[in-house]
């Protein structure tokens, strides 16, 4: 039983992570909390759907499709309104909850409230000893798994990560270095919300696609990001493990009905003892 | 000089619309539709709505209540406590409605009833929550024309005994519904020999159940009873699906319907047991909603058993001013039991209904949804379906009387 709740916060936790991952990506370069992260994370589920039924594409091609509309609609928002809040934080992060409640009725008013799901065949579990495993979860993980090591090659490896890198450590010694910031934040919302849609997408598969997918997913996903050290994206993917792990654990030895707080009591201990978070680092205050 | 003949001019202009307004006011009877028309009930509001509509349609064909025009003015409560709280201030404190008709989910209707209770006016549910009857006894302003979860948990057991189980555990939404039905059901279950394996309570909005099932699998009950709704039913049958263990579930029937089918597949739903109480079948008041509502709506009855409810709530209503001869609900509260509950002259209409109350009868209002007989809480006790998914459709089997 521990193991396959062990097992079973690994595959909660790996999602978790796309999404945590998304939030830090954006917080590191921008310092933006994008609220609207979780409604884009919605669109793209939507955007999937949309495509595998309308154009009639399987739902691999179909999250193609989706990754890209996720990705034009997020870019339309930078130009629109983050590119002229990048001085304000707070600014920023109101207009984000503007633009998360605008996304999130505009899916409503044109797809309604009522649940969808995407064609796609369900696979029984195999069993190995008492532990049980799912195929859709396993591949689950590996998408997600997959995606973490893009991201992490394309900051470790490429300039434009090295640049991405440069200004979260320090955007004025970026700037004066002749780092381009326009490039850079593109960049940044081309990943975070390519994330974000994969994460919809992948949400959508295991449940249902309704209107509140990305908002409810976004609370344990912003606690895994400040866990794993807020702008930290290892920080967020630990964080996120951590979270999904404890979770399901909660579930054999406290009561299931607070599952939910679980991440909040892991969360408040975090803050009280090490509030940099598990990875986070001390700014140096001068 | 001008200025003021001018100010003058206005206040009278003023002074006049306020008047007609206050005239048309006098002149109507104002009732709140308070309908989930978006959230999880979203699949029934709308239709909901409706059949208020189509009441009040008869009722002002039949000359109104009193004399009085019936309007209704509409709000969606979204299935969520808190919208449901805004929108019932705005019908009371705004639109100074007498009544509100038609709050679905039990977390709304707990919400809104302590607005209600306070302006003195009625409310009319059609939520399962244990504790609305307290509530409804104790201030006579709350009805409600669905069964209780007391009533679904006493049928629940029925169910899982008839179909020879003896090992059941219960997978319940943390809120006053899903708690409610598996807790009489478990309270039934074992009053008649049977074991409860495992009660396992869990939040919604989540984006897995695996856990919480898991736990419920591992006691190794013959039938799992859920208090559930249809997104977190879709989530839970398809991991169950998928863990391949075979098992057989017994839900309410607002989470087991043709949309679960279709987001689950016929395979993952195959041998679900739903219930939920059905309508009056027999009745002349069923056969003339029925059809009614299917031409408003182009949806049956059957597939929106709350259309049937709140259509009978309505009418019930506008009965009781009509005995009563006032439209203060304080003084018309007394006679909604009367009008609608024996004894008296069965009648399946409002205009029946008003001309048998002009000539001094009194009358028993035999509903679309039930026999609206209401209890000392408010409450009713209609007869319950007992459906069975089969190769994709779901197949009525038997009818249950608690």
């Amino acid at each position: 039983m521990v193991l396959q709740a062990i097992a079973n916060g690994v595959v909660e936790g790996s999602v978790i992570a796309l999404v945590a991952l998304g939030l830090t990506v954006v917080f590191a370069v921008s310092r933006l909390l994008n609220v609207a992260h979780g409604d884009y994370l919605t669109f793209g589920a939507y955007a999937t759907f949309w495509a595998s039924q309308g154009l009639k594409l399987t739902v691999p091609l179909a999250a193609l499709v989706g990754v890209v509309a996720t990705i034009v609609l997020g870019l339309f928002f930078h130009q629109l309104v983050f590119r002229k809040l990048i001085r304000s934080s707070i600014a920023a992060l109101v207009a984000s909850i503007g633009i998360a409640l605008l996304v999130r009725h505009a899916i409503i008013f044109i797809a309604g409230t009522g649940q969808q799901t995407y064609d796609l065949p369900l696979y029984r579990a195999w069993r190995i000893g008492d532990l049980r495993i799912i195929p859709t979860d396993l591949a689950v993980v590996a998408i997600s798994l997959s995606a973490i090591t893009l991201v992490h090659l394309l900051l470790r490896y490429t300039g434009l990560g090295r640049e991405m890198r440069a200004v979260a450590d320090n955007p004025e010694l970026a700037r004066v270095s002749g780092i381009r910031a326009s490039r850079v934040y593109v960049t940044m919302w081309v990943v975070a919300l390519a994330l974000a849609a994969l994460a919809g997408m992948l949400l959508g598969a295991r449940t249902v696609i309704q209107p509140y997918l990305g908002w409810d997913v976004l609370i344990p996903a912003f606690a895994a990001a400040i866990l794993g050290g807020l702008g930290n994206p290892y920080g967020a993917i630990l964080g996120a493990l951590v979270i999904g792990i404890s979770q399901d654990l909660a579930v054999l030895w406290v009561s299931e009905t607070y599952k939910s707080a679980i991440a909040f009591v892991i969360l408040a201990l975090m803050l009280l003892y090490k509030p940099t978070g598990l990875l986070g680092r001390k700014e140096a205050v001068r | 000089m001008r200025v003021y003949r001018r100010s003058k001019f206005l206040t009278l202009v003023t002074l006049a619309a306020l008047g007609s307004i206050a005239l048309a006011q006098e002149n109507e009877f104002r009732i709140g539709a308070l309908t989930p028309l978006t959230g999880a009930g979203s699949p029934y509001g709308p239709g909901m709505l409706a059949a208020i509509k189509l009441a009040v349609e008869e009722i002002n064909q039949a000359g109104g209540v009193l004399g009085k025009k019936v309007v209704v003015i509409s709000e969606d409560d979204q299935t969520d406590p808190e919208a449901a709280v805004r929108a019932a201030k705005k019908l009371i404190e705004v639109n100074r409605v007498s009544a509100i008709i038609g709050t679905w989910s039990s977390g709304v209707t707990m919400a809104v009833l302590p607005l209600t209770t306070k302006a003195g006016i009625i409310e009319m549910n059609t939520s399962g929550a244990p504790e609305i009857s307290k509530i409804g006894k104790e201030t006579g302003l709350v009805y409600r024309t669905q069964a209780s979860n007391t009533l679904f948990g006493v049928v629940f057991s029925k169910v899982a005994l008839k179909e020879g189980f003896k090992r059941a555990a219960t997978m319940a939404f943390n809120n006053p519904s899903g708690l409610g039905n598996t807790q009489e059901f478990a309270k039934n279950f074992v009053a008649a020999g049977g074991v409860i394996t495992a009660s396992v309570v869990y939040e919604g909005g989540r984006t897995t159940y695996r856990s919480e099932l898991e736990k419920a699998l591992s006691s190794k009950p013959e039938v799992i009873v859920m208090g559930s709704y249809l997104p977190d039913t879709t989530i839970i049958l398809k991991e169950w699906y998928q863990l391949n263990e075979p098992m057989h579930f017994i839900a309410p029937a607002w989470a087991v319907n043709d949309r679960l089918i279709k987001s689950v597949g016929a395979e993952v739903a195959e041998g679900v047991y739903a219930v939920d109480a059905v309508p009056n079948f027999g009745s002349k008041s069923y056969a003339r909603f029925a059809e009614a509502y299917q031409k408003a709506t182009g949806q049956k009855v059957t597939e929106n058993p709350y259309s049937a409810m709140v259509y009978d709530a309505t009418t019930v209503l506008a009965l009781a001013i009509e005995a009563a001869k006032s439209t203060d609900p304080a003084v018309f509260k007394k006679y909604i039991r009367d009008v609608s509950g024996p004894p008296g002259q069965r009648v399946y209409s409002f205009a029946e209904g008003v001309t048998a109350l002009k000539s001094g009868k009194a009358i028993n209002y035999e509903g679309a949804s039930s026999a609206i007989d209401f209890d000392e809480s408010g409450d009713v006790r209609p007869a319950f379906g007992v459906y069975k998914v089969e190769k994709g459709k779901i197949n009525l089997k038997y009818i249950i009387k608690p």
